[in-house]
């Protein structure tokens, strides 16, 4: 596949293309619904172009795996759904300590617990906040369509590479298994020097890497490192979408599967003489506060679509600080709501 | 090369080790095996969370923190990625056999080029002395008080035979550091394991039976003592998979 | 020959020499440990140069010094 080309590619093979397109040395990975065609994709297509796969023993193993690879120097790259991306908090955690570069794709399946395999959007805390122990972040991307998922599975190696950081692709089952057209480019891949990687060096010219600081000044100052560094990811990083906002009275929040059928919600909305808008957020962290409070003072609600019990609620509501009423409309346990849900709340709150 | 000379890769600093460690016998043993074999500048070592976690302050190569059991697994990303580098493990009880069992099976199975060196003192010694996996039946540690009870707290595990019962394993060896005879032995393990890598024929493991002084509340004579009369009879010496292609002598001399 | 400072007093060189010409001495390091030195009741000849000292030293603390025979 070469050149420019337009195919029919399912969400989750499209992330492994895309890591593939963005540079991608290694996957180790996992099986778990609703992503293991993404392992299976790797699989197939690693070895042939001379890359590293493995099928480790388990999501932590995976991570561990990426872990290494990444400390001399490779694109490396993990994927698992919510329950794996539990498992791999510690190592997530260290990564972002050892700034060290990986990518992490969560396909979002419906929790908490074993849950089901149906999309849900509930590990958007786990993503957001850093997740693992201690005082970290990872830079998340949350696409709505196939082809997105694709682009930003490519963008995020450059992003981790960039601020020597872990980089979360967010997507969801639905995401995942659904298939549309997308177009193949050929990407030019540009991965920057890495003085700080080891090489296998002795003595006066080896590296250490790691984690431990049990001095609390010299930890207080990696933490200080951290905080500025990611203080900094704004505003280069923030990412989003609009769908007419220049007049909107009423703006609907939504992200991933959410945005898609907000944005159908509006269109519904507007052919009825409602004058609503849609913001999308692209990058979850850096979230796009700054934006969606500079459209609060012209809004007399804003309505956040999620498939979560509210936590992309805090965000929207941290961003908006009391302008305008903030309501959620949502479904939860695997469930994807319809634009006409959307709609008819909508209709209810402007009553 | 005599035990006389001080290898050019170890420090010369002093180490945070308690006075009879066998970390610092065994560690001594792998930077004169990383020496003898040219390996100064091609090597990246794999450090665990436990006592021997600062092995990066005494062995000056390049190193790699892991976390808790995962150093197989981060070994394995490196060895992937740099197939040309010499890359080892350091690893002991809680790390190999409690929480990274799985990391070191799977690592044993895929039979991965990386040599792990496994230090077994039948306790937790950086967390204070609490049982472990191959704390003995009947011992005392200070999660087993009244000694380690088979019908509540399960049995020793051997780490040797489990791992060589496998297909993957190229070198898999059990000595002590706890005599002279053992030292020279567990030296001559250590160069097979590592000729094992070199020669690219798969996973290999040194299981180093050690005193823990502190942790047994033995002197360091006797936690020697301790080690060659009650550990051995349920660890048996000896090497348990020896590849076709690893010529030379076997251990003992 | 044993580096004061750097022994921590464990004994392992004492009791694993074969010809004992090694003892902890009453005084204390730096660091408040009994460090290893030859014994002034033996002969510094009894001394074989079998290197069972380093061997055993966990703290690389012992050189062998072989004295060329006269």
């Amino acid at each position: 596949m070469s050149g420019l080309e337009k195919v029919l590619m399912k969400g989750n093979d499209a992330m492994a293309e895309g890591a593939i397109r963005g540079g991608c040395d290694a996957y180790f990975g996992y099986p778990i619904t609703p992503q293991s065609e993404m392992l299976e994709y790797m699989a197939r297509r690693l070895p042939a172009l001379g890359k590293v796969f493995v099928q480790a023993e388990s999501e932590i193993a995976g991570i561990s795996m990426v872990y290494g690879a990444a400390a001399v120097g490779a694109r490396a790259m993990t994927s698992s759904s919510g329950p794996g991306i539990s498992l791999m908090q510690e190592t997530i955690s260290t990564l972002a300590a050892a700034e060290l570069p990986a990518v992490i794709v969560n396909v979002m399946r419906a929790g908490p617990g074993v849950g089901g395999i149906l999309p849900a959007q509930a590990d958007y805390f786990q993503a957001t906040r850093g997740g693992g122990h201690g005082d970290h972040h990872s830079l998340v991307l949350a696409p709505w369509s196939v082809q997105e998922a694709m682009d930003l599975t490519s963008l995020a190696f450059d992003l981790a590479d960039k601020y020597r950081n872990p980089c979360m692709v967010l997507a969801d089952g639905l995401l995942g298994q659904a298939m549309e057209p997308v177009v193949l480019e050929d990407r030019e891949v540009a991965a920057p020097a890495k003085d700080w990687i080891l090489t296998g060096a002795a003595q006066g010219e080896r590296k250490v890497i790691t984690t431990l600081r049990l001095d609390p000044e010299e930890l207080e100052a990696l933490n200080r490192r951290l905080e500025a560094k990611y203080a900094g990811l704004t505003p280069q990083e923030v990412r989003y979408s609009t769908h007419l906002v220049d007049d909107a009275e009423y703006l609907l929040v939504g992200y991933g599967t959410c945005g898609r059928v907000a944005r159908s919600a509006v269109d519904e909305l507007r052919a009825a003489g409602f004058r609503v808008g849609l913001m999308r957020p692209i990058s979850l962290f850096p979230f796009p506060y700054e934006p969606i409070r500079a459209l609060a003072s012209q809004l007399r609600a804003v309505l956040v679509v999620e498939m979560s019990a509210g936590q992309l609620l805090q965000d929207v509501e941290l961003a908006v600080q009391n302008r305008a009423p903030v309501h959620l409309v949502n479904r939860l346990g695997g469930i994807v709501p319809g634009a006409d849900e959307i709609v008819l709340k909508l209709r209810e709150l402007i009553q | 090369m005599t035990p006389a000379d001080h290898p050019a890769v170890l420090t010369k600093d002093k180490t945070h080790y308690c006075p009879g460690c066998s970390h610092g016998i065994v560690e001594r043993l792998v930077a004169e095996v990383i020496e003898e074999l040219d390996l100064c500048s091609r090597t990246i070592g794999v450090a665990p969370i436990g006592c021997s976690i600062l092995i990066y302050d005494h062995l000056l190569v390049d190193f790699i923190s892991a976390l808790h059991g995962r150093a197989p697994a981060v070994a394995t990303g490196i060895k992937r990625m740099r197939p040309d580098l010499f890359v080892f493990t350091y690893q002991g009880d809680g790390d190999i056999a409690a929480i990274g069992t799985a990391e070191l099976v799977h690592a044993a199975l895929r039979g991965e080029n990386i040599t792990i060196v496994f230090v077994n003192n039948t306790v937790y010694g950086m967390t204070g002395g609490q049982m472990a996996p191959t704390t003995l039946p009947g011992q005392l540690t200070t999660s087993s008080p009244t000694g380690r009870d088979s019908a509540v707290a399960g049995f020793a595990v051997r780490v040797a035979e489990l791992v060589s019962s496998q297909d993957g394993p190229a070198y898999v060896a059990r000595t002590t550091v706890a005599d002279p005879k053992g030292v020279m032995r567990t030296k001559r393990a250590i160069e097979k394991a590592f000729r094992a890598q070199l020669l690219g024929l798969g996973f290999s493991l040194v299981e180093v039976l050690g005193a823990c002084p502190t942790g047994l509340g033995l002197t360091p004579v006797d936690a020697c003592a301790w080690v060659r009369d009650s550990m051995i009879p349920h660890y048996p010496l000896g090497e348990f998979r020896v590849h076709e292609r690893l010529a030379g002598a076997a251990l003992g001399a | 020959m044993i580096e004061v400072d750097k022994c921590k007093g464990c004994g392992l060189c004492v009791a694993f020499c074969p010809k004992g010409v090694l003892t902890l001495s009453e005084g204390i390091n730096r660091s408040g440990y009994h460090p290893a030195e030859m014994r002034d009741d033996v002969e510094p000849s009894q001394c074989t140069a079998c290197d069972i000292c380093c061997r055993m030293c966990p703290d690389t603390a012992i050189t062998v010094r072989r004295r060329p025979r006269r």
